[in-house]
């Protein structure tokens, strides 16, 4: 494959309940601490709710070195309201911006953001409280107050109002895209970014993504049956059932070979292929009967031109609902027969929580710093991996050599991918 | 097609799904709790319900559907067979 061709990874910036920054990030998952709270949601002085989230305590964009003109002027569009999932795509990318070092023509970097619902939390929030005063209004005063106050809120919703922002405070103007393929838009988002390389349009392409927990989302899930009461996400095991949320997000910085090799970049790995599909089923349940996930496995590791005996690890999506990691361990299991020896299988969301359209990103940067420093993780709470499965996670920490990785996701919709990373 | 031929392919479909003989399954026997059938095999049956009927089960009533007669039952209702 010619040089310029080559896509390599040259920028990592993680962040969640258990850190900022890859290095903070790698040593408290080597310490297995997850930031796992209980989340208290008041309203009026009055408790509504109690959950358990993998809470970011405390997040402040202005520590993320993002020029205060352009905070300023975010703040001012949005009347002083801080636009947290816009705050949390931009301090990921910033953090993969700042870790690259890269110094290129901004024109030839390009931008890839993946959010699952940028904005709706607070829209949703204010909302209830807008709708709370005008309740008194008849059909018109309703209308004009809600008008009024949400017109440009609604406008603002639109992803290339989070493009935009994030783009004017890193100083990027290359081709652009934001994606959303729910919880598997972290890989489909290192794709896109590959291919605007591939194409020849830029040199560098930062991809982010973000996620934040609430109320919310939170009720969704349990309305689906699919949150566990003890506050612990056991992938893979006899008792799971069901993940907790988690705050954070990622950015990658990609990079053609030829571009990296010329600054003498720090390279953490190859990005040797993926393959992604689209099930279209249904949204909350995969298709147990079809083979749409074992398909992406296979065909990710011919586009990747890699022999499955090669993987040495595979971080799946592992969210732990009774339904979904069985879809998942079928599809490993087709591929990679029962109960593998190689590749081995870890399963991070215990640590970080569930960080939906983030959560492959978030997922994949650990997995790389997993590569980096030849040490796999295990996956947490899997006291009892269920033989049903027939796939068993590592449960001890392994110091290994890692030469070649996956990571597969599988999310809501069925958009099912999977990414192989080498090292050079 | 008439409600007793649904019946029998319905039987016939959900049989072939969980491997069990027809003369096995009784029509209110609840998958998880009688016949020990997990709720991937219960997805499955409504993939195969699907695809032999050229009809879409709706995604909140999968969850509900526990045994062959509510399966009929909503095979029924969605084909309009009385």
């Amino acid at each position: 494959m010619a040089g310029s061709k080559r896509i390599v990874i040259t920028g990592l910036g993680p962040f969640s309940a258990i850190g900022t920054g890859k290095d903070d990030v790698w040593d408290s998952v080597l310490r297995k601490y997850t930031g796992l709270t209980q989340e208290e949601f008041v309203l009026d002085g009055k408790l509504v709710d109690k959950y358990f989230v993998h809470k970011i305590k405390e997040f402040n964009i202005e520590k993320f070195g993002i020029d205060k003109q352009i905070l300023e002027d975010i703040l001012r569009w949005k009347d002083r309201r801080e636009p947290q999932d816009l705050f949390y795509l931009m301090a990921a990318a910033k953090l993969a911006l700042d870790d690259g070092r890269i110094n290129i023509d901004r024109n030839r970097i390009g931008l890839v953001l993946a959010h699952e619902n940028p904005g709706l939390d607070e829209f949703y929030a204010d909302l209830i409280n807008e709708f709370y005063k005008l309740r008194q209004e008849d059909k018109t005063g309703f209308f004009k107050g809600i008008n009024e106050g949400f017109a440009k809120r609604g406008h603002d919703l639109q992803t290339f109002v989070f493009l935009y922002f994030v783009a004017k405070a890193l100083d990027i103007h290359g081709y652009s895209l934001f994606i959303n393929n729910a919880c598997a838009s972290g890989l489909f988002a290192v794709e896109t970014g590959a291919d605007i390389i591939r194409s020849g349009k830029c040199d560098c392409v930062i991809v982010a993504a973000s996620d934040k927990s609430s109320i919310f989302k939170q009720s969704w899930f349990r309305r689906l049956e699919m949150y566990p009461e003890d506050g612990l996400i056991k992938p893979f095991a006899k008792n799971r059932d069901g993940f907790v949320l988690g705050d954070g997000g990622a950015g990658i910085m990609l990079e053609s070979l030829d571009s990296a090799l010329k600054r003498k970049a720090h390279i953490y790995a190859e990005y040797l292929g993926g393959a992604f599909h689209m099930e279209a089923w249904k949204i909350s349940i995969p298709d147990m009967g079809g083979n749409s996930y074992s398909t992406v496995i296979e065909s990710a590791l011919k586009n990747s031109a890699v022999n499955r005996k090669s993987i040495d690890l595979l971080v799946p999506h592992g969210v732990a609902t009774p339904v979904t990691d069985a879809y998942e361990a079928k599809a490993i299991t087709d591929v990679f027969g029962k109960n593998p020896k190689k590749p081995l299988i870890t399963a991070l969301k215990p640590y970080i929580g569930h960080n939906l359209g983030s959560t492959a990103l978030l997922e994949t940067v650990i997995l790389l710093l997993s590569l980096e420093n030849n040490t796999i993780p295990p996956t947490l709470n899997c006291q009892i991996p269920d033989a049903k499965l027939n796939i068993s996670p590592v449960r001890d920490l392994i110091k290994t050599k890692l030469n070649t990785v996956m990571k597969t996701a599988c999310g809501f919709a069925g958009y099912n991918g999977a990414a192989v990373f080498g090292k050079l | 097609m008439t409600p007793q031929e649904l019946e029998n392919k319905m039987k016939e479909l959900v049989a072939g799904v969980i491997g069990m003989p027809l003369d096995k399954l009784s029509g209110d026997a609840d998958f998880a709790r009688d016949l020990d059938v997990d709720s991937m095999k219960a997805i499955e049956i409504t993939g195969a319900i699907e695809k032999t009927f050229k009809i879409i089960v709706p995604e909140e009533e999968i969850r509900k559907i526990r045994t062959l007669n509510q399966a009929t039952a909503l095979a029924k209702q969605l084909l309009d067979i009385k």
